[in-house]
């Protein structure tokens, strides 16, 4: 008998999602086949027609209301790419319809709709994954050094992850909105609150390695960009977890510019242990870059519809050479949907992910650290 | 009783730093904190000495030698409060081209605003010996952040040599760092990165540092030198600390043992100047 091909439904391409970098994977994978784009009539005004242009040259239908398109027969997984605030609806109507779950980074926009997502598809029995974060070589090659016992114990960590895109720019104090945004606001049209962003990749690696978290510290309101400053939002920020054990991972997390750095941003673990201390280069395994007519005629130019380059990398004097992180996810995917194994990153982790950035987003707006669980308070 | 310029007492990280100077000037001695240490300020009447690794009864030699008249410096503040002994504090870093050399940089318009600093080292030893060095990268940060400090969070995990310290700071301009004190890794020798407006800086041990493929493994060997002891003698490297921030230190010293009893961190707020 043929393998079984699962149906995916595209779920929105916003353009605060990764839905455009999965495509690839889907399309190449021999279990995987994509049905449809769906998306609700309520949204931006750019995104429809980004929908239909996707769903055209995917040859697939384009369909209003995610409701119904979930329910389509053809349809074994949804993969969420919608914006944060609409993932939580999507996933439990699309588990209470039995579908699995394929989503980008985060089920919710605040506890209670992380917590809701999670009683939804357990309660369904259906398979979650979020396929971003444990995937890649970095948390990989982290793993294999803890798991290989050479490091001892394991009583430290710190990771360094920025992105190196956009132009900063001189910020004046009228620029600066006094205070720090709360969380629970993260869509905006020109920027995104970079500590969620780029810190949930840091937050991901240390969850990964450690007990659970029970206390955190976050630190914000230094900023790169004018665009961040003007909502008293993130471009940048660090925190503090100590896990249950008592052990403490430091991380920095951001949006700093182009052309800042060889790489395209540095993305560094240090594992410290009662052995030694390990350093992990995420962008490693990669070939040196010099190439001269590509640095002398470098085009740092940015596109004015893309300004802090959510859509396009850097220029780089390096290239990766590490695997491509979504074919791995997605067979796991698969293998969890033939065997009944849990793969290895699923809504349940994707709530305790996303408790620990609001308790440092909380952390940052009342100056002091938080204790997890969170309870009460508008994070919560 | 020998007569000589210099007498430096230190544990194996610090003579690594100063070697050349140890193995070019007949007149500086290094002695080692515990091992040899009575022997050394009997042995020697030094003109200039030099305590660059704290240890227990570290004040009563200290004492010792200002009584004969030896100018006496410490490279950090002593752990507990003497009586009577104000000795000056003199600022390692500014011994240091590497750090002499990203602070300029860091001052150039191309670099901007200072926005964050990682700052890792391991200095060996114990408690003391890693509140030393929090101190001295304490001093660093706020030199390269361009700003005082305000705030710290301190969060420590084990005890004794396998205790490790994690700073995380914030500056008067909004500015960030994280100073780790690492339990192991010799080599370890402050990896430092500091992201401005402009860019990135970064002194990154793996690179600077020579190596030798061996059978089965690499091995990292010692840094060129670049620091020199005579800098340490500079007026320029003295620090002054006022009451207050003698106080916060101290402060931060009980920290490090209460955050790693409590499996918790603890905030202190750096005196205002």
């Amino acid at each position: 008998m043929a393998d079984r091909v699962y149906g995916v439904l595209l779920v929105s391409f916003s353009k605060h999602s990764h839905q455009k970098s999965f495509v690839p994977a889907f399309v190449d994978h021999p279990r995987i086949r994509i049905v449809g784009v769906a998306d609700d009539a309520d949204i931006d005004p750019y995104l429809k027609p980004l929908n239909q242009t996707w769903a055209e040259q995917l040859g697939v239908p384009c369909l209003e209301g995610i409701e119904a398109a979930v329910r389509r027969d053809e349809v074994d997984v949804v993969s969420i790419g919608h914006e944060i605030e609409r993932r939580a609806e999507i996933a439990r109507l699309a588990a209470r319809a039995g579908k699995h779950l394929w989503i980008d980074k985060y089920i919710g926009a605040n506890m209670r709709e992380c917590r809701d997502v999670v009683e939804a598809v357990e309660g369904s029995g259906v398979t979650s994954i979020l396929p971003s974060y444990v995937y890649n070589d970095f948390v990989n090659q982290s793993k294999k050094m803890i798991d290989a016992g050479i490091l001892g114990d394991l009583t430290a960590m710190h990771v360094d992850i920025l992105f190196g895109k956009g132009i900063p720019r001189p910020i004046t104090s009228a620029q600066r909105k006094p205070g720090f945004l709360p969380p629970g606001r993260w869509k905006f049209p020109d920027i995104k609150r970079e500590l969620l962003t780029v810190g949930a990749y840091a937050v991901a690696l240390v969850q990964q390695c450690f007990d659970p978290i029970v206390e955190v510290y976050g630190q914000g309101g230094a900023y790169f960009f004018p665009e961040h400053a003007a909502h008293g939002a993130d471009d940048f920020g660090t925190l503090t977890l100590v896990d249950r054990s008592g052990r403490v991972a430091t991380l920095s997390a951001g949006r700093n510019g182009i052309a800042s750095h060889g790489a395209g941003g540095p993305n560094l673990a240090y594992l410290f242990g009662s052995k030694g201390t390990g350093r992990i280069d995420g962008k490693r395994p990669g070939i040196d870059t010099h190439l001269r007519n590509r640095i002398v005629d470098g085009d740092y130019s940015i596109d004015e519809n893309d300004p802090m380059q959510w859509h396009s990398g850097p220029p780089t004097l390096l290239t990766s050479t590490g695997p491509e992180f979504t074919r791995a996810a997605l067979d796991d995917l698969v293998h969890a949907l033939v065997t009944g194994a849990r793969p290895r990153f699923t809504v349940r982790d994707a709530r305790d992910h996303m408790e620990v950035l609001l308790a440092g987003y909380e952390s940052i707006v009342r100056n002091q650290p938080v204790r997890l669980p969170l309870c009460g308070g508008e994070a919560a | 009783m020998r007569e000589i310029d210099g007498l430096v007492i230190g544990g194996p990280r610090e003579f690594d730093f100063y070697r050349e100077d140890f193995e070019a000037q007949d007149g500086v001695v290094f002695a080692r904190p515990n091992a040899g240490r009575s022997n050394a300020l009997d042995a020697y009447l030094p003109r200039q000495a030099l305590f660059l690794s704290p240890y227990r009864g570290m004040a009563v030699d200290a004492a010792r030698l200002v009584e004969k008249g030896v100018d006496v410096r410490t490279a950090g503040p002593l752990p507990v409060r003497a009586r009577n002994l104000d000795i000056p504090i003199t600022d390692i870093h500014r011994s240091d081209a590497g750090f002499r050399a990203m602070l300029e940089t860091s001052r150039h318009a191309d670099f901007g605003e200072p926005v964050y600093l990682r700052l890792i080292s391991s200095p060996g030893g114990g408690k003391w010996q890693k509140w030393w060095c929090i101190f001295q990268s304490c001093r660093k940060a706020a030199a390269l952040l361009d700003a005082p400090l305000r705030r710290v969070y301190v969060a420590a995990t084990g005890s004794a040599r396998i205790l490790h310290v994690s700073i995380t700071l914030k500056t008067d301009r909004h500015s960030t760092g994280h100073l780790l004190v690492s339990p192991t890794g010799f080599r370890l020798q402050d990896d430092l990165f500091l992201v401005g407006t402009g860019g990135t800086l970064a002194d990154d041990p793996l690179l600077n540092q020579p190596g030798m493929y061996g059978k089965s493994d690499y091995r990292m060997m010692s840094m060129p030198a670049r620091r020199c002891l005579a800098d340490l003698w500079r007026n320029e490297a003295l620090i002054t600390l006022s009451a207050e921030e003698l106080r916060f230190y101290h402060d931060l010293l009980r920290a490090i043992g209460d955050s790693s009893r409590s499996r918790r961190g603890i905030c202190l707020e750096y005196p205002a100047a």
